[in-house]
């Protein structure tokens, strides 16, 4: 049984945005903080990247990349098709900084989502920031992920930062 | 014949170790697991740096009474299964218990904590049952 055989189970959309709107709610209640919300968030999705990436892994079989370049590819082409269903657009690649945004034009789990005032600084989404941080750092690539932008607080469209903390040489995805 | 199996994490611990066959005992195991880990990492290693034409990953090698296949996943997680000599290619094998065993019952469990040994029953289970299903178990 090759790679080629392996599935990804489909999930019912309602049911995925639901339970995730669910957790994030439930965090707005239990912490009060909007900051630490954001955190939380970024933690969960941390402990869920460093598990995910196995997963990504075994069904791609990508090789090591050969450069950063590669690496975002990867994270917009492949893997968010693969666990999101949409790719992401990658803008402002810095060869010299290695460090990009990924532009996230569809996104299922802001769908029936509205923030009101009192939450505008959360990053609704930030659960994806720990994922992508979690599962490079277990590839030995050290990022930094960040929400620029949010399509929830009013800006144009939902942006998140990227950026290398060590030589890239070392790392592989 | 499939003789026994390896699983090291990143930071060269055993995670799992498993003999179906094995009428050597080893005088300590602890022993046997740490160097195996030494030597796989000095293999690989050297074995990159002399290709002539890169890239170049190390899959087996064979004795006059045993060979070892080895895996290594991007993510830092290594597998070794010993056979008898005769034994051919083990690499589909080794990426299904990868992707397939390990990722599921092992990595998607989220009560475990990553770098610990292995106890899951579902893993030991299937795995055990995969590998005495494969032609050449016997």
């Amino acid at each position: 049984m090759s790679r080629s055989q392996k599935k990804i189970d489909k999930i019912n959309f309602e049911i995925f945005t639901l339970t995730y709107g669910e957790i994030v709610t439930t965090l707005l209640k239990d912490y009060e903080d909007v900051e630490e919300v954001n955190n939380q968030l970024d933690k969960m999705g941390y402990s869920m990247g460093i598990r995910m990436v196995d997963e990504f892994l075994a069904f791609t079989g990508l090789n090591k990349c050969s450069d950063f370049r590669d690496t975002a590819d990867a994270i917009a082409n492949k893997a968010f098709p693969l666990f999101l269903g949409f790719p992401a657009g990658i803008q402002n690649f810095d060869e010299k900084k290695k460090e990009f945004s990924l532009v996230l034009d569809q996104n299922p789990l802001i769908e029936f989502v509205e923030l009101p005032p009192k939450y505008k600084g959360l990053f609704y989404c930030n659960i994806l920031c720990g994922i992508i941080r979690g599962s490079l750092e277990m590839l030995q690539i050290d990022v930094e992920a960040k929400y620029k932008k949010c399509v929830l607080r009013g800006d144009e469209r939902s942006e998140i930062f990227i950026s290398l903390k060590q030589d890239p040489k070392k790392g592989d995805k | 014949m499939i003789y026994n199996l390896f699983i090291f994490s990143k930071d060269n611990k055993c995670l799992y170790y498993y003999e179906w066959n094995r009428p050597l005992k080893a005088d300590s195991l602890d022993y046997e697991k740490e160097n195996l880990s030494g030597l796989l990492i000095a293999i690989c290693d050297f074995v990159s740096k002399i290709s002539p034409i890169k890239p170049s990953f190390f899959k087996s090698y064979s004795t006059s009474s045993y060979k070892l296949h080895y895996y290594e996943s991007l993510s830092g997680f290594r597998m070794a299964i010993l056979t008898d000599p005769t034994t051919g290619d083990l690499t589909d094998s080794l990426e299904y218990i990868y992707g397939e065993l390990f990722t599921n019952y092992v990595m998607k469990n989220p009560l475990y904590e990553i770098g610990q040994e292995i106890k899951s029953q579902k893993f030991i289970y299937e795995l055990d049952l995969y590998i005495s299903k494969l032609p050449f178990f016997k």
